[in-house]
């Protein structure tokens, strides 16, 4: 759970390791849960740090059935995330840096032309 | 985009520094510190020396900027140990530095400026055979030991610092295929074209999200190279010889006017 919580900014942190412990006996908590747990953060603060797990799919959120507030739940667990963090660090990294400062395999296929295609398909099939 | 807003800067440059030469002609004593715009040759050099001055502490810069920015990303990688099979894989085509992304996403790059190393992600490991995944990693071997994440940087940071001469993103382009058709030869020359053209149809089919938007399509380079076709000689047009030449020529002439102001509040 470490690698994972290092993935997130401090706030974060403190926030799915609660959520990630409790996750058995509490798969799904509101606002007040973590206030309860965490007097010392402010309500807005913990809203928008919940918004923000929200917005990059870390939380699942949902309204609460007949009330306004909502209830949030973690979309994966820590080894998961670990897996989805790598694959969306390696995506950007690539988008970013390629051709700035990294050196990739990968080229687009769908440039060559049909006859090349045809060509390379022939290469490796043979 | 970027590129228009830094040749309409150049322009303010220009704009504001000939109103202030305009403004110190009147003034005898301000006059008295100026370089005279009649001795051309000493004007062009003091213009030469800013421009030096200036773009290559740019360069510099910049490519600092974007090696510190790309190395700061890397140390948050979730990496993992490798599985066996790669790690013997990397071991036998002489991977000096590999880290593995426990990520089903479809990545293979070298990076790392001074200490480069090659990141496969367990999506790559899993899609590719064994005389595939070889193939990959020779690829990445010989950006590493070449060192071109580094190189890389360096001339995409030529390329932005003179955006003024189109030659240097030209030349940038022509150093990436160059790099890239150089790692796939090491990789034939070791393993024969087949499975590098396999590794490469493999990985080019797939979806890569937004991963291989972000590169300039070499790809047509090296199929040629794979299928033994005679590679294209690329030469610079004119007009791109001229248009850049003119840029240079608009560059100085901002700094001609910048080192006068230089002189002046020496």
């Amino acid at each position: 759970m470490e690698a994972a919580l290092d993935q997130l900014g401090p706030l974060e942190a403190r926030i799915m390791r609660l959520v990630w412990d409790r996750h058995v006996e509490q798969p799904v908590f509101v606002v007040r849960t973590i206030l309860a747990l965490m007097p010392d953060l402010a309500y807005t603060t913990v809203m928008t740090t919940l918004n923000r797990l929200a917005e990059k799919g870390i939380l699942h959120v949902t309204p609460v059935p007949g009330q306004r507030a909502h209830q949030y739940r973690a979309a994966m667990d820590p080894a998961g995330f670990l897996v989805w963090a790598s694959g969306r660090d390696a995506d950007q990294m690539i988008v970013r840096y390629g051709d700035l400062a990294l050196a990739a395999f990968a080229d687009r296929i769908e440039q060559l032309s049909p006859e090349q295609r045809e060509r390379l398909r022939t290469l490796i099939e043979s | 985009m970027r590129r228009i807003w830094l040749w309409v800067g150049l322009g303010l440059l220009l704009a504001i520094c000939d109103r202030w030469l305009a403004s110190c002609v009147g003034s005898g004593a301000c006059m008295a510190t100026l370089i005279d715009p009649r001795d051309w040759l000493a004007l062009t050099v003091a213009a030469a020396i800013l421009l030096a001055i200036v773009s290559g502490s740019a360069w510099v810069g910049r490519t600092l900027w974007l090696v510190a920015r790309s190395a700061v990303e890397l140390r948050r990688y979730p990496i993992s140990p490798a599985p066996d099979r790669l790690r013997e894989l990397a071991q036998a085509v002489g991977v000096r530095r590999l880290r593995f992304l426990p990520s089903p996403s479809h990545a293979a790059f070298c990076a790392g400026a001074l200490r480069p190393a090659v990141y496969i992600s367990r999506g790559v490991s899993d899609r590719l055979s064994d005389h595939e995944l070889a193939a990959v990693l020779t690829h990445e071997v010989e950006h590493a030991s070449s060192f071109d994440p580094i190189r890389r940087a360096a001339w995409r940071s030529a390329a932005e610092v003179f955006f003024f001469m189109p030659f240097f993103s030209w030349l940038t382009m022509r150093r990436i295929e160059a790099s890239e058709l150089r790692a796939d030869r090491r990789a034939i020359d070791k393993l024969g074209p087949k499975p590098v053209a396999s590794a490469l149809w493999s990985l080019g089919s797939v979806g890569l999200a937004g991963a291989v938007a972000a590169f300039s399509g070499t790809v047509e380079l090296r199929t040629a190279q794979l299928l033994g076709d005679p590679l294209p000689r690329r030469a610079p047009s004119g007009s791109l010889i001229a248009i850049s030449l003119a840029g240079l020529a608009f560059a100085l002439a901002v700094m001609a006017c910048a080192a006068q102001v230089v002189g002046h509040l020496h």
